[in-house]
């Protein structure tokens, strides 16, 4: 035997298959209802939202109480072959009505596009909170207390210049073990001076940004 | 009432099914058998009489369990509705008659003539 006579046999096969399953389905009189209470469904979302279900539940409630398996059918498909005038008279637009409403829908939308996509910015985060933002941020930190380290420029206090040469020659009432506990004293004022400058600094920075973002935003 | 529902040959059937017994109470596919109506056209016909104050409608009072079918939705002419039913069957009589008597042949199936008209 050749591949396609394979394939024909086969596919003969699955049709056997089908057409016997669907003698079958044919046979059971609850198909026809099924398809009947589907086509009942389909005509019934035609009509006005607030109507649907009262129509929906009459019709199905008829539908049920035909006997045999043809008349349900024919009279759910005659109802949903009527249905669309049907809406139409309880006040469902026809389909171009809906075609052209959709149509000016989108053209509207695609309208407002700039002010949809400005409104997105409205609601991005603030500045300050950004990534980036925060990176900048410790870099400019970073930057300052990298600058302090030379306890000249930026952040030293003025009350506390460089002493000249032999300056401790006019402390002589500090024996070295004073000298060592004010010295230590002044590292510590000298490093709490730089965070609380550092602090200082970022806080003016954010109310900065805040600033220039209320600015952009008005 | 409301606006008066267009008249109609479906709404002629309807309503004269309906007036057949106006105090009864009947649901639509007995309507519909009874007029030789199917739902697509039975509905809307309804609709129609029941926004222009023709019709009442309401759920059976039944319970399904005991009926051993689910409840139907049952309709009765109004007051107001019966005398519009009575009225318009009865023009309806008189315009179908003034046809017949003017129009030989009116109302019949295509394709056969009018006995004694022009054309047989």
């Amino acid at each position: 035997m050749t591949a396609w006579q394979w394939i024909v046999g086969l596919l003969l096969g699955l049709g056997g298959i089908v057409l016997a399953v669907a003698k079958a389905d044919l046979e059971d009189p609850d198909v026809y209802r099924w398809l009947a209470r589907k086509l009942i469904y389909r005509a019934a979302l035609r009509l006005p939202r607030g109507e649907r279900a009262r129509w929906r539940e009459e019709s199905i409630r008829d539908v049920l109480d035909l006997p045999g398996r043809l008349p349900p059918l024919l009279w759910a498909l005659d109802t949903y072959v009527r249905s669309r005038r049907w809406a139409r008279m309880r006040g469902a637009p026809s389909r171009w009505q809906a075609l052209v409403a959709r149509l000016r829908a989108a053209w509207r939308r695609l309208r407002s596009l700039p002010e949809e996509r400005a409104r997105a910015r409205s609601k991005e985060r603030h500045p300050a909170l950004s990534t980036q933002a925060q990176v900048e941020v410790e870099a400019e930190v970073a930057q300052v207390v990298a600058t302090a380290g030379d306890a000249t420029v930026t952040v030293w206090p003025p009350r506390r210049r460089p002493l000249p040469a032999g300056w401790r020659d006019g402390m002589p009432h500090l024996s070295d073990r004073e000298f060592v506990s004010w010295l230590a004293q002044e590292r510590q004022a000298f490093n709490d001076d730089v965070d609380r400058r550092v602090v200082a600094w970022r806080q003016s920075k954010v109310c900065r940004q805040a600033e220039a973002w209320r600015q952009h935003r008005a | 009432m409301a606006d008066p529902p267009r008249m109609t040959m479906n709404v002629l059937k309807v309503l004269r099914v309906l007036l057949e017994d106006p105090t009864a109470e009947r649901y639509g596919l007995e309507v519909g058998l009874a007029a030789g109506l199917r739902g697509g056209s039975l509905y809307p016909v309804f609709g129609r009489l029941e926004d222009a104050g023709l019709v009442t409608s309401q759920w059976e009072d039944a319970d399904p369990s005991e009926a051993a079918r689910p409840r139907r939705r049952l309709y009765r002419l109004t007051t107001e509705g019966v005398e519009y039913a009575r009225q318009a069957l009865a023009e309806a009589q008189q315009d179908l008659t003034f046809r017949e008597q003017h129009t030989p042949g009116w109302g019949r199936t295509a394709g056969f003539p009018a006995p004694g008209g022009a054309g047989a």
